[in-house]
């Protein structure tokens, strides 16, 4: 049992902060997804969620894609196999903590 | 903020995800408008050979050629919108919701639509083998009754697990008509016609208010 408990040390702190791991599980769940829809899921800020994007994609966990639709600029976000990966890891720690 | 969903910890991440893309999916009411008219257009096929009889109760060779011709008419048109419909769906939604909604492109995950369809079946079969011996004389009147009781165990758990809180009510009127259509004395000729038209249209016309009130709200734009 506190094998288990400290395995939390080890634990992704990319993916542990709140608004990134609802980015995470909500592109875990879906092919893509645009910033819109992100931003409207998550109910982030547009300010916020751009830095948390950021962020992940630093850490390779997503890949971002930006282009153009008419006008206006159009953002697709994706998970990547690493950060798949990095969440699966994370749920098997908080599971086996908890 | 929907962090407020993360503050159980034991939550599992990825069912708050899933209970967020179902909720996202029927925020714009066109997936009750195309629920809707899927079951019109049920209850139009079911309701074909009640209508001819009740109809034309004597009956012609060229009665009989008009009605096979009406019916392959309105088999064809069940297909073409099955297989269309979704494509017009997603066309509408990319031309006027997309700025309102975002764009997303959901994952198709086989074998959990498969469990889903299984779990289905299995609730309705108990239901429709009770309901046949519950109405030896009418299996029509028992097999409606099954399906309005499967429909709203489907429908209350939309409602549930998306918060898609009309579907409670569409729930709630599933399970009303399938017990009225159980305990009336009145004579009804083609039951699950009945409950397929009724739920379909009030689907249909809820549908189109929550579209109506989702496009006259303003559309954000990412910059």
């Amino acid at each position: 049992m506190s094998k288990k408990i400290q395995g939390l040390a080890e634990i992704d702190r990319i993916i542990h902060e709140p608004a990134r791991l609802m980015i995470i599980a909500l592109l875990a769940t879906v092919n893509e997804a645009d910033f819109q829809y992100l931003h409207l899921a998550t109910g982030l800020t547009k300010g916020n969620l751009s830095v948390h994007l950021s962020k992940l994609e630093e850490a390779a966990y997503i890949v971002i894609e930006k282009s153009f639709r008419g006008k206006y600029p159009l953002t697709i976000c994706r998970l990547t196999g690493q950060g798949r990966e990095a969440f699966d890891n994370y749920r098997k720690v908080i599971k086996a903590a908890l | 903020m929907p962090i407020s969903f993360f503050r159980s910890m034991t939550a599992d991440p990825s069912t708050i995800a899933e209970r967020l893309v179902v909720k996202a999916k029927f925020r714009d009411g066109l997936q009750d408008i195309y629920i809707g008219l899927t079951f019109v257009l049920c209850a139009a096929v079911e309701a074909l050979p009640y209508a001819k009889r009740a109809i034309f109760p004597q009956g012609s060779t060229a009665l009989d050629v008009a009605f096979i011709v009406i019916s392959i008419v309105l088999c064809s048109l069940f297909v073409v919108y099955t297989v269309r419909s979704k494509g017009a769906a997603k066309w509408v939604r990319e031309r006027y919701l997309i700025e309102r909604s975002g764009y997303v492109e959901q994952k198709l995950n086989k074998r959990k639509l498969l469990r889903y369809f299984l779990v289905a079946f299995a609730a309705f079969l108990p239901l429709a083998i009770a309901a046949l011996f519950l109405f030896p004389a009418h299996s029509d009147r028992g097999l409606s009754t099954a399906t309005g009781l499967m429909f709203c165990g489907l429908d209350a758990w939309i409602a549930w697990f998306g918060r898609v809180f009309r579907f409670a009510i569409y729930s709630v009127l599933s399970a009303a008509s399938a017990i009225f259509l159980a305990v009336t004395s009145i004579d009804i000729a083609a039951p699950l016609s009945i409950f397929f038209a009724f739920l379909g249209l009030v689907m249909v016309f809820s549908g189109f208010i929550v579209l109506l009130l989702f496009i006259r709200r303003p559309a954000e734009r990412e910059a």
